[in-house]
């Protein structure tokens, strides 16, 4: 469960993306904006300086984002910078995405292979989630080939395995049960 | 023969003087001889019956303190053998209970040895039998890892997961 520090800020955002229809370039640009940070610790490290004054973090921000994401999206930052609040930034984006997903009835999937999907395969999958979620469905796609086989799908709570290594795994145990004394 | 009968007279006066005198002398002796003689008899009978009488009481006081002792002796008796009979019973009890703890101590390491025994094997077989376990998945996975590395065998196992998706509701 997330902090209420990311619950507040978060549902703030919604607030705002709700009222100019923006959540979906929001969300792609917190997206991104974690995607820097992350890449980039220092600039977190700069903007949580307490020796750093405020002018210098916004005029910092200003520099490296202004004209390259929306307004809401560089209000936000600025706001975070002032209230000292940036190490927040992946879990606001999580709430945010959450909630956006929520509003929006999109339901985001996992996939896991052992070989990377082919175009059909991907669709027809698709398909099949959303009528059984109910919900659009966003796939994120991973591949790990120590799953041996078949495909892992994970969303929200649930999870689905059809995996060849879960396979061998219940098999493994299905035995291991069987001759134990 | 001539015979001088001369101290054969008898002479009334003498016989009277003699008898007087013999009557003095008695009162003489009675007064001066045989009271005191008397006396000391008196005296020697009282010593010898006195004697006797102690030896009476102490004759007496010898068979009281026999009875008495007598009756210790019994009563000591009877005492002992009652602490001889309360001290078997005692030894009796103790070596029951003594004898009763270690037949339920040998019984508990015969079944503590009994249980360690059977969960050694068990654990042994387990083992055993999760090492076969193992090597059958190891080579299940080998064998099955080689037919799905494929990309027709890959795409089969990926359609059949999403051909499956929502029949099972």
């Amino acid at each position: 469960m997330a902090g209420s520090v990311e619950n507040v800020y978060s549902r703030a955002l919604l607030e705002i993306a709700a009222e100019d229809g923006s959540m979906k370039e929001l969300d792609e640009e917190l997206d991104a904006l974690c995607g820097i940070f992350s890449a980039n610790p220092e600039l977190t490290e700069i903007l949580c300086a307490p020796t750093v004054t405020d002018e210098e973090k916004l005029s910092l921000i200003k520099t490296v984002f202004e004209g390259k994401i929306s307004d809401t999206a560089l209000n936000f930052l600025c706001v975070l910078s002032e209230k000292n609040r940036c190490r927040y930034l992946q879990g606001i984006a999580e709430q945010f995405r959450n909630g956006y997903y929520e509003s929006a009835g999109i339901a985001e999937a996992t996939v896991t292979t052992a070989v990377p999907l082919k175009d059909d395969a991907r669709e027809r999958l698709r398909a099949k989630l959303e009528k059984k979620y109910g919900k659009t469905v966003i796939l994120k796609e991973k591949v790990d080939p120590s799953i041996m086989g078949g495909m892992i799908v994970s969303s929200g709570g649930s999870m689905m395995d059809g995996s060849v290594k879960t396979r061998l795994e219940n098999m493994h145990k299905q035995i291991r049960d069987m001759v134990s004394v | 023969m001539q015979f001088n009968f001369e101290f054969f007279s008898i002479e009334p006066s003498t016989i009277i003087g003699v008898l007087l005198n013999t009557l003095i002398l008695f009162l003489l002796f009675k007064k001066f001889l045989f009271a005191p003689v008397n006396k000391i008899i008196e005296e020697r009978k009282a010593q010898v019956s006195k004697t006797y009488e102690d030896a009476d009481a102490a004759l007496e006081k010898a068979k009281n303190m026999e009875n008495e002792y007598a009756e210790k002796l019994s009563a000591a008796k009877e005492e002992s053998a009652e602490i001889v009979k309360a001290a078997s019973k005692k030894a009796q009890l103790r070596s029951d209970e003594i004898i009763a703890q270690a037949k339920s101590e040998a019984q508990g390491i015969v079944s503590k040895a009994n249980a360690d025994i059977e969960r050694e094997r068990k654990r042994a077989v387990n083992q055993i039998k999760d090492e076969i376990s193992d090597i059958a998945v190891n080579i299940a996975g080998k064998v099955i890892g080689k037919e799905v590395s494929s990309d027709e065998e890959q795409e089969r196992l990926i359609d059949e997961f999403i051909g499956g998706i929502g029949e099972d509701e």
